[in-house]
């Protein structure tokens, strides 16, 4: 497979990959410590399934999701990224895939799992996209198939990533959690309110939800009162301004 | 849960803030300029110089009767100084100052808002200061001022002194011989500097104060107890533009 080609298209899609594309080596970087550090979390084998959340909507889920999938993959890694968000499905876009025959469809029983698994053109990534739309969730969601499903998605990937609906807006993340090891919490920097944040992680804490970790998306390191970053990522910065 | 203390209170140490100038240093400089700017234009062309010149006299507060005690002795000379006070500034004095310094064309408001008349408390000195656009004329306003006072204290209608009270009780009189300018533009470039440097942090203060997104991965992990696993930058576009 080439991950080089058709670069420019790439760059043109609403949610790009920046993997096998020039230019943006800070991200590619930031890219690749998050994905070194779910490898560490799931290094004994079993914390393998990540919920990337949010508080709300536009923190750049998707795109999160497809980058780290891409640099596991990379990395010799089998991923499976499932699109859990039913109302505003985006992976397949992403992934340049079409919506059809996706985990909607495979719930009740219309297609089998091998026209549910979508091969993507990124080395050991395969995407589970979400399909026709459906009224309540939660049905599919609480399924003892769903959960069957998770358990043969654990035996046959190492990573299996899932893109959810932003915690304040939509209640699924509770049922996620059920199938899921960890959250990943993304926060969009300078956009994202502590308050909203604060209430986001409180739902999280509630409901039990194991919390990872997380990620800052959209960071600026000239914004950033950090002491340590600052200095590390200005160099970046200006790299990518030149490039 | 949330770090709700943490979530309150907002310190800044005098590390916060030199980091938080050092990341403003363009806004300070900014302001300082403008500042200095604007103090240049109103030192060196709207502001004028005005000088101001003192004339001193002593008085003489004597017991009209022989049985006073010390109290009464107090209160006469208390009397007798305001009433000084009250009749410096009367039409009585002002109308021979405007007639003495009809060269000057002032009138009696300009002369009133020239001078100040003040007591020094527990004692018989009594003060003019006359304020003036150069220094001849502060100098001859408070001396035209003192003598026209005594003069008038002193008048004589029907070989009567016309305010008995007052004739004869000014003594020590020291005239003004050198006015003093006010402050020079220099003063008001350094206090201009001085309060374009107070006016930036001010700026910087307000807006860390009311910042109400995460600004550095520091202030998140402390608040939450979560680990910042990556910062992940915006997607440079090639053209600059950002995702």
């Amino acid at each position: 497979m080439n991950l080089f080609n058709n670069k420019t298209e790439v760059l043109e899609r609403q949610d790009a990959i920046i993997f096998g594309t020039e230019g943006n080596e800070a991200l590619k970087e930031a890219y690749i410590r998050l994905k070194d550090n779910i490898l560490y979390y799931g290094i004994d084998g079993n914390k393998k399934v990540i919920q990337i959340e949010s508080s709300i909507g536009d923190e750049a889920k998707t795109t999160t999701i497809a980058n780290v999938a891409v640099a596991l993959g990379l990395s010799g890694k089998k991923v499976c990224v499932i699109d859990l968000d039913f109302r505003k499905a985006r992976l397949h876009r992403t992934f340049r895939i079409e919506n059809i025959n996706g985990i909607t469809d495979y719930m009740v029983g219309r297609i089998s799992k091998e026209e549910l698994y979508k091969k993507t053109s990124y080395e050991n990534v395969t995407l589970v996209n979400r399909g026709s739309e459906i009224q309540n969730s939660s049905i599919i969601l609480t399924s003892d198939k769903i959960k069957k499903f998770f358990q043969e998605l654990r035996s046959e990937f190492d990573f299996i990533l899932i893109d959810c609906p932003p915690v304040l807006l939509i209640s699924d993340y509770i049922h996620i959690s059920q199938l899921s090891d960890g959250v990943l919490f993304l926060i969009a920097y300078g956009k994202t309110k502590k308050k909203q944040v604060a209430e986001a992680i409180n739902q999280l804490r509630l409901n039990n939800v194991n919390i990872i970790g997380a990620a800052f998306t959209f960071y600026d390191p000239k914004r950033s009162n950090s002491y340590y970053e600052y200095s590390s990522y200005k160099y970046y910065g200006y790299k990518d301004k030149d490039e | 849960m949330v770090n709700e203390k943490n979530f309150e209170e907002k310190g800044l140490s005098l590390n916060d803030l030199f980091f938080l100038a050092k990341k403003n240093w363009l806004l300070i400089l900014i302001v300082i300029f403008v500042s200095i700017l604007s103090g240049a234009i109103y030192g060196f062309g709207i502001r004028k110089t005005t000088y101001s010149a003192d004339a001193t006299a002593i008085v003489m507060a004597e017991s009209s009767t022989a049985t006073a005690n010390g109290y009464q002795d107090y209160l006469y000379s208390n009397y007798l100084i305001n009433t000084f006070k009250d009749f410096i500034v009367s039409d009585s004095v002002i109308e021979l100052v405007k007639e003495e310094l009809k060269e000057y064309n002032l009138s009696k408001k300009q002369i009133l808002d020239s001078i100040t008349v003040s007591v020094t408390t527990n004692s018989l000195i009594l003060r003019i200061k006359a304020k003036a656009g150069n220094n001849d004329l502060a100098i001859t306003l408070a001396n035209t001022v003192l003598e026209k006072a005594m003069e008038a204290a002193n008048v004589t209608e029907n070989g009567e002194y016309k305010y008995d009270v007052l004739a004869n009780k000014l003594i020590d009189m020291e005239y003004a011989y050198e006015a003093t300018g006010s402050r020079g533009a220099l003063t008001v470039l350094i206090i201009s500097c001085l309060l374009g440097f107070i006016i930036s942090f001010g700026i910087i203060l307000i807006k860390y104060l009311i910042e109400d997104t995460f600004t550095s991965k520091e202030e998140f992990e402390q608040m939450f107890e979560i680990k910042v696993l990556a910062l992940l930058p915006s997607i440079q576009i090639n053209g600059g533009n950002k995702k």
